[in-house]
């Protein structure tokens, strides 16, 4: 059954938590980027890399992403204004 | 290159800020260019932001979720997309953050570029393409 959105960063994050170890030994500053349905996933340089990769095996991936070593792969500025997620 | 011009904004505590505006063309998978007034955010480490009207009037394609850590270092959450922009002449594939903000062009998309602000209201902005 697929992922409902809501579900999407918590499990991610539990997929991530689960290999969390072994990508911060083998790939500390690489990107990671998991498929929630399937937990298939691809690591590579950068997000728009990884996230491609995966989607040539997994064209319906809904994906979750990590930047190894960091906490987050992505920093922004306080202007930037979110739809509560 | 890449052209624009810095505008200054009135904040609500009368402090004014300066902004460099660009216009970019951004399309999605079926190629249908459309203008985008986009503030140049070096503060922003992801490519770029747009409204969930503009990117659905675009037809851009989800790929997923994604954390970011804002400046108070609290994790939050965006939607991403992926989508094209015209960039010195080629077809750049980027991710698009889903924000309700102004759109915002980060340091993903200016990545081996040269950017140049003249920081004063009615200033030149220029993005240009530096061969290395």
């Amino acid at each position: 059954m697929a992922v409902k959105n809501d579900d999407i960063a918590t499990i991610g994050m539990a997929m991530y938590e689960e290999m969390r170890a072994e990508m911060e030994a083998d790939e500390w500053g690489r990107m990671v980027v998991i498929d929630v349905n399937s937990g298939d996933y691809e690591v590579a340089d950068d997000d728009l890399t990884a996230t491609m990769r995966l989607f040539e095996r997994r064209p319906n991936a809904v994906t979750w992403g990590e930047l190894v070593g960091y906490p987050a792969p992505y920093k922004i500025t306080d202007r930037i204004a979110f739809k509560d997620l | 290159m890449i052209e624009g011009t810095v505008i200054a904004q009135e904040t609500e505590d009368n402090n004014i800020r300066l902004e460099p505006h660009i216009t970019i063309e951004v399309a999605g998978v079926d190629r249908v260019f459309q203008s985008e007034n986009v503030v140049v955010d070096t503060g922003f480490t992801g490519a770029l932001t747009l409204p969930e009207s503009t990117i659905a009037q675009l037809g851009l394609t989800r790929y997923g979720r994604r954390p970011a850590v804002q400046a108070s270092g609290e994790r939050r959450m965006f939607e991403i997309y992926g989508a094209l922009v015209s960039w010195h002449g080629n077809l750049r594939p980027v991710f698009v953050y889903l924000s309700e903000s102004r759109p915002l062009l980060g340091m993903a998309l200016l990545m081996g570029s040269r950017l140049t602000v003249d920081a004063w209201e009615g200033g030149d902005v220029t993005i240009e393409e530096v061969p290395r």
